[in-house]
């Protein structure tokens, strides 16, 4: 690959990728603002000016040139941190600050701000201004973001974004010079589904999320990584809390999943990550008709004590589970099924879904499949049903052992009928519904955003979470429930970690054959060997 | 929307481009014209459509130059240029003796809808200052008495 | 008594002709035109290059070199836009051709657009030229009438049409980039170069965009002996004559074709016919408001591109301004960076910021808040906007700014010496 300079050091490019690009992706510091590798170059900030000093032919650039629009050549020498640049710097931060209002104490971008940020670093530190700045005021931009048009600092990242992104063109830049202005003129809110990336790309504190707005200083915030589970295609996303709450999703650049977006739906999965007064807190057992605390040792004791008595035959015994449970899980109860009874009659449902093509990729990022491993359910051969058909031929003989995961089939009442008369329903989830209703034994899970687990999504990747933040005391993740009921049942050999039960699936499924947790990286890893779905259908997207 | 006639223009103008959003702002102009002097939110619909633009994207077009209106001008739209040239041999106070006739500011219209006043940048008649722009005619090497002169003519 | 050298006022100054396309053949039009056809393009181009003709809009780059640059082998249309944009504080000589010889414009625009292989050009004039639109777009009838536009012209089988289009009212839209983007039905912002217009122009296809000015002076250098005629008119590398735009404070302001050896100091007082009112000089701005400023005692030299640009200006648009003593330069330089506040497109952040910040400083020396603080300041926001801006607007804002300063130093701190 070609090679060329900055401040001495190499750096490779791929040819004709502009400087900017080659030199971030090197670790190198450029500050910018209107620069952005997902849509198209302006070059109008000018912050990340460098000194040229050889533009690959001997000759230095006349002028210090935007990194941005300039191409980087072979044999191209760069300075970024001569007194050129620096005065270069500081000259745009002190352009910007004229106008831009000291909002800082009651922004939420502060911590995160680009502004800020170069500020202090390239900043002269007081300000020479001494007039009134333009005031532009506050807009309703949009049924998820807002706008302070004081603090624009007229990158366009927005106008660009509604523009090139998700071609809605909701969004324009109006008047000319110093009144230049964002905004979506004459009062109409933008509709797209994407707004939160707005507030996502917006340099400064102009563009804030109406969900996420005065609620918490960012740098309380902790970050982990994780997938958002709104739906099949898996954004990456990191979860952001402070002190057990969790206050915002990002999405998490993956150009193999999502690139840089994601969606507002998905952005709001984090309210139900908070919700815990109506989670299952502890393990729950019938007394006398109603469902009672016990303790773990108790529940397992019950269950092994009843299915011993029982000694069900294979298809005497049925799991039922929903698409929302990671793979670690699915392969558990699948095999907690087989090891113990030799049974294979593991049902979720398998509706089919839409993917939706568009012009514009952030369209395709929703699916109507609102589950986020429906793909790991078949690669685990997981009998999918979707009219149910099977699973209520299943359920013909009589039921003694009933295992439920999750919420499936909620609105099957003529299966919950059945499983009633079962001997032993045995429920894993995290909210009462109704085949808590029917349980015995009642055994508390735990959410995404509190566990460790893979999923894999639409295009048959698979991605890890990381734990974000403490679950409820007296829950357990279901891939460890599912270890220690497997053990209470008979079952020799233990599984401690995620990371083990992953492997152990990868050697024994085929589909995962070939991937390591491990292996899975920051950006997950495709199936080697993937599984055809069909029940799948490709649409138009309706923008 | 359009008259038979401003309908025959755009479309000739329509087919001198290679693609429609090309003639925008020619079009645009002869909309203003056809409405009056100024455009409204349904007369850049109307154009957006013709051009096969997004409304945004007009929006952003008209609030850009400074030759569209979005509130109606007088019947004598008064476009008087203060720029350098005219500056020095004295287009600020013929401004200024506009205004005061008049009675109003620049950027305004009497309560008659007569006249209206716009302060220009440099009209391009800098050697035959000052000079103005009445609606679409140029008057040049004008004085204070000739502008009174002219707009008592007008008036009739 | 400096006389004018008449090639492209050579029927402006008949007072008999009546500009029609009857009479603009009648005094020897469209020979050239003829004589082109028959030339092959590269060959029109290689004569263009050899008369030396710079750019009149204001740069003054090389024109023929300009057309050489064009992309070739693309599979896209080449496009010539003709620049009729003139806003350029001073300027009003494009004006004049358009309204009094429109056909030499258009003969030029023709054989222009046959030199890059442009079937259809596009003529983009600035907005508020009413009475010039009217008359071109009256002499492009009568050439489809006639059949130098059309299908055939003079049995060429070189089919070409023209199209005025007009611009709504933005100084910015004279930078050729963004009169492309002004054209294709955007804002008039101009653009990241590269890439340059003679690889994507007009709807991303080869454009080469010219001067109204320029493209006249083609007819004169394609005819016979033309090219070695056109560079007899000046020194080396100032080839040809050109029309300066004189106002300000002189007697006789008026538009005048010029060779390019002639001093300044004999076009304000001979042609020009000296000060208004027998005042004294006390500046000049030689190049349209963007150059920067001469003192009285800086006039002694030849008024072309070169020996401007050696004393530390520059022609630009050739249009000169004149103020004598009792200007007051403040308000003169307050109502420059009104100007280029009014015009910036707003795009990058020197020049949106800046032109707005340095019109408030002056307007505050204006309001007798002046110092030698603020105006250490004004220097120093007016020079950062100088090179760091995304297209010359910012360089043009600055230069006046600095110049002021420099030159006139005391006229500023008058202002608040007094105070």
């Amino acid at each position: 690959m070609p090679i060329f300079h900055i401040d001495g050091e190499p750096v490779e490019f791929e040819p004709g990728e502009k400087i900017i690009s080659a030199a971030l992706r090197c670790g190198k510091v450029i500050p910018h603002y209107c620069y952005h590798p997902g849509m198209s170059v302006v070059a109008t900030c000018r912050m990340c000016l460098v000194d040229v000093i050889d533009l690959g032919n001997g000759r230095p650039a006349p002028k210090l040139q935007t990194a941005c629009s300039m191409d980087a050549a072979e044999g191209m020498k760069i300075e970024t941190l001569n007194k050129k640049v620096e005065e270069g710097r500081k000259l745009v931060n002190e352009f910007l600050l004229v106008n831009h209002p000291l909002d800082c104490p009651i922004c939420d971008q502060s911590g995160e701000c680009a502004l800020q940020d170069y500020a202090f670093e390239y900043g002269s530190g007081k300000s020479e201004m001494d007039y009134s700045k333009r005031v532009s005021g506050w807009r309703d931009i949009g049924t998820f973001v807002a706008l302070e048009r004081n603090r624009c600092i007229q990158c366009s990242r927005c106008d660009r974004f509604t523009r090139e992104i998700t071609g809605t063109n909701e969004f324009g830049m109006f008047n000319r010079g110093h009144e230049l202005t964002v905004d979506t003129y004459a009062d109409r809110p933008m509709t797209n589904k994407f707004q939160g990336n707005m507030a996502d790309i917006c340099p400064v504190g102009a563009i804030t999320e109406k969900e996420f707005r005065f609620k918490r200083r960012v740098w309380k915030l902790k970050k982990n990584r994780s997938i958002c589970t709104g739906c099949s295609t898996g954004c990456n996303v990191t979860i952001e809390h402070d002190r057990n709450e969790i206050f915002r999703l990002k999405p998490h650049e993956n150009q193999s999943v999502n690139k840089w977006w994601m969606c507002d739906e998905g952005r709001l999965t984090y309210r139900m990550m908070n919700e815990r007064k109506t989670r299952i807190h502890q393990p729950l057992g019938r007394v006398d008709g109603k469902l009672e605390g016990i303790s773990w040792e108790d529940a397992y004791g019950a269950i092994a004590e009843r299915v011993g008595d029982m000694s069900p035959l294979p298809q005497e015994v049925l799991a039922l589970t929903d698409t929302h449970a990671s793979n670690e899980e699915l392969f558990l109860l699948k095999k907690l099924l087989k090891d113990i009874f030799s049974a294979d009659n593991i049902f979720c449902p398998l509706p089919t879904w839409e993917q939706y093509e568009s012009d514009f990729f952030i369209n395709t990022l929703i699916t109507s499949d609102k589950t986020p491993n429906r793909a790991g359910a078949l690669a685990l051969k997981i009998k999918g049903d979707t009219k149910t058909a099977k699973l209520k031929k299943a359920i013909e003989g009589d039921l003694k052992v009933v295992f439920v995961l999750g919420n499936p089939f909620e609105a099957e009442l003529e299966v919950q009928e059945k499983l009633k008369r079962a001997q032993l329903v045995v429920h894993l989830g995290l909210f009462h519904n109704s085949w808590s209703e029917i349980a015995d034994v009642v055994l508390p899970g735990q959410y995404y955003s509190e566990k460790e687990g893979t999923y894999t999504n639409k295009n048959q990747r698979v991605q890890a979470t990381e734990i974000a933040v403490q679950a409820l005391r007296r829950t357990r993740p279901e891939w460890q429930i599912l270890t220690e009921l497997s053990q209470a049942l008979g079952k020799t050999g233990f599984f401690t970690s995620v990371p083990q039960v992953f492997n152990a699936m990868s050697w024994e499924v085929k589909a995962f054959s070939g991937l390591s947790y491990e292996s899975l990286g920051g950006i997950g890893k495709e199936l080697t060997q993937k599984a055809k779905d069909t029940g799948m259908k490709v649409v138009r997207a309706q923008t | 929307m359009f008259s038979k006639d401003i309908q025959t223009q755009v479309d000739k103008l329509l087919s001198r481009y290679p693609i429609s959003q090309n003639a925008l702002i020619p079009i645009l102009l002869l909309a203003q014209k056809e409405n009056e002097g100024w455009l409204n939110e349904e007369c850049m619909q109307h154009v957006a459509d013709i051009c096969e633009v997004p409304l945004t994207h007009v929006e952003g077009v008209v609030t850009f130059y400074t030759m569209f209106r979005l509130k109606p001008p007088g019947k004598y739209h008064l476009q008087v240029c203060t720029c350098v040239p005219c500056c020095l041999v004295g287009g600020t106070e013929l401004l200024e003796h506009t205004e005061k006739i008049l009675d109003i500011h620049a950027g305004h219209t009497t309560d008659d809808g007569v006249f209206s006043i716009e302060e220009m940048e440099c009209i391009g008649a800098c050697s035959f200052a000052p000079a103005i722009i009445v609606n679409e005619d140029y008057h040049e090497q004008l004085t204070p008495e000739k502008m009174e002169k002219m707009i008592d003519e007008l008036r009739q | 008594m400096l006389e004018e050298t008449l090639v492209l006022f050579k029927n402006i100054r008949n007072p008999d002709y009546d500009k029609s396309l009857a009479a603009y053949k009648k005094s020897g039009g469209y020979k050239s035109l003829k004589k082109v056809f028959a030339m092959k393009p590269e060959d029109v181009v290689q004569e263009v290059k050899e008369s030396g003709i710079r750019g009149r809009g204001g740069a003054g780059f090389p024109t023929g070199l300009k057309w050489s640059f064009m992309a070739k082998g693309t599979g896209k249309p080449s496009y010539l836009v003709a620049n009729a944009d003139e806003s350029e504080p001073g300027t009003c000589k494009d004006r004049e051709l358009m309204l009094k010889d429109p056909h030499l414009f258009l003969e030029g625009m023709l054989i222009g657009c046959y030199a890059i292989g442009c079937h259809h050009g596009y003529i983009y004039v600035r907005g508020e030229f009413f009475p010039s639109i009217k008359i071109l777009n009256d002499a492009v009838d009568e050439l489809y009438v006639d059949g130098l536009l059309g299908p055939d012209p003079l049995g060429s089988g070189f089919n070409l049409d023209l199209t005025i289009h007009t611009g709504a009212g933005a100084y910015i839209c004279g930078e050729e980039s963004a009169l492309l983007d002004s054209l294709e039905g955007k804002r008039g912002q101009p653009r990241v170069k590269p890439p340059f217009p003679a690889v994507s122009g007009f709807n991303g296809c080869p454009t080469s965009v010219n001067n109204v000015e320029t493209l006249a002076c083609m007819p004169f250098i394609l005819s016979d002996g033309g090219v070695d005629a056109f560079k007899s008119f000046g020194p080396q590398n100032n080839s040809g004559t050109h029309l300066v735009s004189l106002s300000g404070h002189v007697n006789r302001p008026g538009v005048y074709e010029l060779r390019m050896d002639v001093n300044m100091k004999d076009i304000i007082y001979d042609i020009g016919g000296g000060i208004l009112n027998g005042k004294k000089l006390k500046g000049v701005i030689p190049g349209g408001s963007s150059s920067p400023v001469m003192k009285a005692d800086e006039i002694d030299v030849l008024y072309n591109f070169d020996d401007l640009a050696k004393v530390g200006t520059m022609m630009g648009s050739a249009a000169i301004m004149v103020f004598d003593e009792d200007t007051d330069i403040v308000k003169l330089l307050h109502r420059i960076t009104r100007f280029y506040a009014h015009e910036s497109c707003g795009q990058c952040t020197p020049c949106r910021e800046g032109t707005q910040w340095s019109k408030q400083i002056v307007r505050d020396f204006l309001s007798g808040n002046g110092s030698d603080e603020k105006l250490k300041r004004l220097d120093r926001v007016g020079g950062n906007m100088l090179g760091t801006s995304l297209c010359a607007l910012g360089d043009a804002a600055a230069m006046p700014i600095q110049s002021f300063i420099n030159k006139f130093p005391e006229d500023f701190r008058k202002y608040y010496a007094t105070a």
